[in-house]
């Protein structure tokens, strides 16, 4: 058995045995279900309006209720997921490529460049995160889900460009780096062949997290008016709309909201487990205990 | 110990350096004339000319840089486009909303925290530590904005009349919670995973072994012995609160610096967002600093390592 299965199969033995990990991976792949079968799952269209049947509260012909244009709740909520979804992995996937990418260079080539990328990354750390992803948001003429996407990418970036730096430095001395460099390969086949695979472990569990986050500060700009535009059912604006009706009709708010906290709780709660099995020194620490 | 302070200031002269620049620059790359946010739909081109004039945006960029830096060291941050006021002037008469609210959060998410924190470490895996930590996990998940609406619909039922607002401290309960609430989560988790490791150390066992009541093996020995991350994460939730809570200070009409730049960002005030963004950006960065000497005062192997 190759080094590398080792590895897989001890991360999946341990996941296997924390139940909050897998319980995180449950909710987490049954959001992913719910989205991506919305259509087989979805009682109702989530874009047809019908004010007959406006603000009607939680009854077996539509379980969470309707809002104020007499849509039902639920089917927006499932549709919301998808919304959650796309957001969480493509914000995740740009703040993953940028901050892994500067994270592999500044460790890995260090001197100035390490100095100028390490120095610019604390100047992005210094911005309060909301705040800059309203102002690109907000910047632009028209808002919506591609521009949140590319806002909370934009902004998340920075850890993991720590995360994968402290990684590069620790791999960068090991014996078959050192052996690549001796074979006289170049920088960019030593980086990206060599380092950058063994270093994505914490960064994966990074990545991970950074989904939650993205989902709530999706939720957040919309909530705001800023992320997903009407009559995009996204879970943040579900919240802002529903506000004016919270003392009689709560359900408009309370359900989107819900479903956003069981989101981001499966996604940490898997990216907990994740860490812990993946990271030796949390092991250690568990068997002391 | 003055060599890390020292150490550290240079450290954060070229950070600072880095936001005023970035703050600038952001607002040049914004699509669309500033002077026309000014002045709304009528307009003519002689009164676009002479706003241009009056706030430099006819010079080249670095001029207009050279104005912005020399206006920031006499702490002018401009004139707001939508009400006509200096930026400084706004964000001072804010400040003390903000701070106070931070403080209050702060109140809450130490008060709920630390106690959760050590009342689920000294009862480990029973009903009372699954039940904290259950409340911790929610704390953690749950979107600030929801937290309040929330927390509005609870007050509402029970009859509380200070839902939304300013001016005496029953309004401060509602925000105050919403936003320490997260915090509190949070530090309920790393409290007890610190005071689990610390409770399993030999001097934890020689106290206990001396006879001392659990109180004082709790409080004297074993919490102090936590303060370091926990003062290292209440710092910077501090910061991020004195940077604006955009959120709770909107749903809760509270008047606020994070208001005030939301207020500016839906306006296009440009001269106002810059103000807010870059005051916000630098008290984060200050209150880190902070931390970081704390830090290093309260472990000395931290600041011997960075030395």
């Amino acid at each position: 058995m190759s080094r590398k299965e080792t590895i897989s199969a001890e991360t999946i033995r341990k996941l296997s045995h924390n139940p909050m990990a897998i319980f995180g991976l449950f909710l987490v792949l049954l959001i992913i279900t719910v989205g991506v079968f919305a259509p087989v799952f979805a009682p109702n269209n989530p874009y047809e309006t019908n004010l007959d049947i406006s603000l009607q509260a939680p009854s077996m012909s539509h379980w969470l209720g309707t809002d104020e244009e007499g849509r039902d709740v639920l089917s927006r909520i499932i549709y919301g997921a998808r919304i959650s979804l796309k957001v969480g992995f493509l914000a995740s996937t740009i703040s993953l490529m940028i901050g892994s990418l500067l994270g592999l260079i500044a460790g890995f080539l260090g001197g100035w460049l390490d100095k100028i990328i390490m120095r610019f990354t604390d100047v992005m750390f210094g911005f309060p995160a909301l705040l800059f992803m309203i102002g690109i948001t907000a910047a632009v003429p028209r808002p919506g889900i591609e521009i949140t996407m590319i806002a909370i990418g934009l902004v998340s970036w920075p850890s993991m460009a720590r995360i994968m730096r402290s990684q590069v430095l620790m791999i960068a001395n090991r014996e078959y780096v050192l052996a690549a460099q001796a074979l006289g390969f170049s920088k960019a086949r030593q980086m990206f062949r060599h380092v950058l695979p063994n270093s994505l472990a914490p960064v994966i569990v990074a990545f991970t997290m950074s989904i939650a986050g993205a989902v709530m500060a999706e939720a957040s700009l919309s909530f705001i008016g800023l992320g997903a535009q009407p009559p995009e059912p996204s879970w943040g604006s579900m919240i802002a709309f529903g506000r004016a009706h919270l003392r009689g009709e709560w359900w408009i708010s309370i359900f989107p909201g819900l479903a956003i906290a069981l989101m981001v709780l499966g996604f940490n709660l898997f990216g907990e487990g994740l860490r812990d099995a993946l990271d030796p020194t949390m092991n250690v620490d568990k068997n002391e205990q | 110990m003055i060599q890390f302070i020292i150490r550290r200031i240079l450290e954060l002269i070229p950070v600072i350096i880095g936001i005023i620049l970035l703050t600038f620059i952001l607002m040049y790359i914004v699509p669309g004339d500033p002077v026309l946010s000014m002045v709304g739909e009528r307009y003519d081109e002689a009164t676009l000319e002479i706003l241009r004039e009056q706030f430099h945006l006819n010079q080249s960029l670095p001029t207009q840089f050279f104005h912005y830096l020399n206006g920031l060291i006499h702490g002018d941050l401009g004139i707001s486009f939508v009400n006509q006021q200096p930026v400084t002037k706004l964000i001072m008469e804010r400040f003390p909303a903000t701070m106070i609210l931070a403080l209050g959060a702060m109140f809450i998410s130490i008060l709920l925290g630390l106690s959760v924190g050590v009342i689920s470490a000294i009862k480990p895996h029973s009903i009372i530590d699954r039940a904290a930590m259950l409340f911790a996990l929610a704390g953690i998940s749950m979107p600030v904005f929801w937290v309040g609406l929330l927390l509005v619909l609870a007050a509402q039922s029970m009859g509380w009349q200070y839902l939304s607002g300013y001016g005496c401290w029953a309004y401060l309960v509602l925000p105050a919670i919403t936003l320490g609430t997260r915090s509190a989560a949070f530090l309920a988790r790393v409290t007890r995973a610190n005071m689990l490791e610390v409770l399993n150390q030999d001097y934890i066992r020689t106290a206990r072994a001396k006879g001392l009541s659990q109180l004082i093996v709790i409080t004297k020995h074993a919490l102090k012995n936590t303060l370091i991350p926990i003062v290292t994460i209440i710092g910077v939730d501090f910061g991020s609160y004195l940077s604006g809570a955009v959120l709770t200070e909107s749903i809760f009409n509270w008047p606020g610096i994070g208001r005030l730049a939301l207020n500016a960002i839906m306006q296009r005030d440009f001269p106002v967002i810059q103000g807010t963004v870059l005051v916000t950006a630098l008290v984060f960065v200050t209150s880190n600093f902070i931390v970081d000497i704390l830090y290093g005062y309260l472990d000395p192997r931290i600041r011997i390592e960075k030395s």
